[in-house]
């Protein structure tokens, strides 16, 4: 279709922060991917308890630690986002 | 316990009429103050907006005037609906770590937002998704799919909520569902019509502040109540419910490796592609501000996604074990969705209870009007004035045709809730994020990122995934089975996104690559910056 142009596309100078884009959203995936997989491949590891005698789960502190990584990983990338873009 | 999808936001169905008022006899002063409070505020932000809501730029984007911080706990507002308070608590207490694993989904979607599509979508586009992606294909057949598109998703999510909220209205003040129904419908018609987005942002700004105050405050009371041990709120809850450890074992995980494979993709991806979260996006002043207002939202909602681990198993501890919240049959009175409010009375007595009841409260009305002002701005911007009026139709003709879709959108979403007062309706919001994984995101990731696809592509994957989505989840579990009662599904995975997903991405693709390859000329237009 005529009608379709082409961005100015060249991403990496209008957006210097893409590629960090790309490397948070896959180690984003990696570790959601770790908790959903880890319960696909072995669900008695997730349902074992942290310590013994402990009735919390390492499904539980990994859950947890997922939900953390959200945080930090979104902190980190604005972060340098900033710093990258306030040139 | 249905293996249904994403109850987590569906506030499911709770069949008996339990009043919550029961609990400490008679009607609650406290929620029926805060509930008065509560339309008294909302309706004194849409009066202050109103004198400000009379250009298209502050109906759909409030002016681009958000600041990055007040847009990020609107957004988080946008991601926590009632179903993350009330329905995710209600089913750890049924079926324990499975409401766990639906926060832990739902926390990963926002990430994405921010990473890949947030700073491009605000660079790129006014008012709608659509804007953006007609910047570089061709704009007729694109706005008609994206306006197609968000009303699906926006209808299927009204719906739930609409039924959700009457429900709840009528458990916690004992208002008849048909009056929750016309009540819910007329304020959020009043804030959109009115109010525009500036209404819309503040009401959810109110509405989050209320909810995560109320979520820190059960949190920190149930801890309390525990010696601040989490472990000895964890031990407890295993050793109330009747299946003790087996709790921890997810019962959506216990199907087959697909099943388990696209429900965990669902929850993560089906935030980045809904249209009502995407929209927030416009109304900050620059990309940066978009950042910084994903930031905030990630914050505030990741922040409470965490509180459920204290709250669900709380809930499960305190409410679950107490014969005075229990029915004749040992199940929760009033249905799950009560455990949280249950468990607020158990903690903090009539005060807490009627807090949080107007907290629901809340959360349902900005849910609802974020989800109408979206679907009247796919009717009024996409469809009437860049199509029917070929971009020559006056801002105020358009701003005329939002409210009147706003007023169309809310009867329809009223009527609707009344049609399916007593249907499952779980199914709809799984319906959503489904055709937002197959449909929106697709096209929006390949506009933003591949130079090569064309609109004869994008529109062929859209539709694909679009009608993919909607089809599998009709022969799959959720309708085949649990709403038209036939034995075994059709189709096995509930939601169809491992399928529908790639086939959409595959789709645009291998039809733009045969379109550029059949027509290189045409295709091969020099770049423009547009």
């Amino acid at each position: 279709m005529s009608a379709d142009h082409t961005l100015a596309r060249s991403s990496n100078d209008e957006l210097p922060q893409a590629r960090l884009g790309w490397i948070m959203a896959a180690i984003q995936t990696l570790i959601y991917a770790g908790f959903v997989g880890t319960f696909i491949a072995s669900p008695e590891t997730m349902t074992k308890a942290v310590a013994p005698g402990l009735a919390v789960t390492v499904a539980t502190v990994f859950g947890l630690l997922c939900i953390l990584s959200t945080m930090v990983l979104t902190g980190t990338y604005v972060l340098i986002a900033n710093r990258l873009t306030a040139r | 316990m249905s293996r249904s999808l994403l109850p987590g936001l569906a506030l499911a169905a709770a069949a008996t009429p339990a009043l919550a008022a029961e609990a400490g006899g008679g009607m609650n002063p406290v929620a029926v103050t805060m509930f008065v409070a509560i339309v008294l505020v909302t309706l004194g932000i849409t009066w202050w907006a109103a004198r400000r809501a009379n250009s298209a730029d502050q109906f759909y984007a409030a002016g681009g005037q958000i600041s990055g911080f007040q847009n990020g706990i609107a957004l988080a507002g946008d991601m926590i609906s009632a179903g993350a308070l009330l329905g995710l608590a209600g089913l750890i207490c049924a079926s324990g770590f499975d409401g766990l694993i639906f926060a832990v989904g739902y926390a990963t979607g926002l990430p994405f937002v921010v990473f890949l599509v947030a700073e491009r979508l605000r660079k790129l586009g006014r008012y709608t998704v659509a804007d953006v992606l007609s910047t570089r294909l061709s704009e007729t057949p694109i706005r008609i799919f994206t306006a197609v598109a968000t009303l699906v998703i926006v209808m299927f999510y009204l719906i739930a909520q609409m039924v959700g909220a009457g429900q709840l209205i009528r458990l916690l003040f004992g208002l008849d569902y048909l009056y929750a129904q016309v009540l819910v419908g007329a304020l959020m018609i009043c804030y959109v019509m009115f109010g525009g987005m500036v209404a819309t942002t503040w009401v959810q700004i109110v509405k989050a502040v209320l909810l995560l105050s109320a979520g820190i405050a059960i949190s920190l009371l149930v801890l309390a109540s525990f010696g601040f041990d989490y472990n000895a709120l964890v031990a407890r809850a295993i050793a109330v419910h009747p299946k003790h450890e087996a709790i921890m074992m997810p019962q959506v995980y216990a199907g087959s490796v697909w099943q388990s494979l696209s429900l965990g993709m669902t929850l993560m991806l089906g935030t980045a592609g809904l249209p009502h979260v995407l929209m927030r996006f416009f109304t900050v002043p620059d990309a940066r501000a978009a950042r910084v207002s994903v930031f905030w939202a990630v914050m505030c909602q990741s922040g409470f996604f965490a509180l459920i681990f204290v709250i669900g198993f709380g809930a499960l501890a305190i409410v679950a074990g107490d014969p005075a919240y229990l029915d004749a049959k040992g199940a929760i009175r009033g249905g799950g969705n009560m455990a949280t409010v249950h468990l607020s009375h158990a903690l903090g007595g009539n005060t807490l209870m009627g807090l949080v009841s107007a907290v629901a409260f809340a959360t349902i009305l900005a849910v609802v009007a974020g989800l109408t002002l979206t679907g009247a701005s796919a009717v009024s911007h996409d469809l009437y004035a860049r199509i029917l009026g070929r971009g020559s139709a006056t801002e105020r003709s358009e701003i005329r045709v939002s409210r009147l879709a706003t007023v169309g959108l809310g009867l329809l979403s009223v009527l609707l809730g009344i049609a399916f007062q007593s249907q499952n309706v779980a199914y709809m919001i799984s319906l959503a994020y489904a055709v937002s994984c197959s449909s929106t995101l697709p096209l929006l990731i390949l506009a933003l990122y591949w130079g090569g696809l064309t609109t004869r592509g994008a529109i062929a994957g859209g539709v694909t995934g679009l009608v993919g989505a909607v089809l599998l989840t009709v022969l799959g579990p959720p309708v085949w089975v649990k709403v038209l009662g036939n034995p075994a599904p059709i189709f096995p995975l509930d939601p169809p996104t491992i399928v529908t997903m790639p086939l959409a991405f595959l789709t645009a693709v291998a039809v733009s690559v045969m379109e550029r390859r059949r027509a290189p000329v045409a295709a091969m237009a020099p770049a423009v910056s547009a």
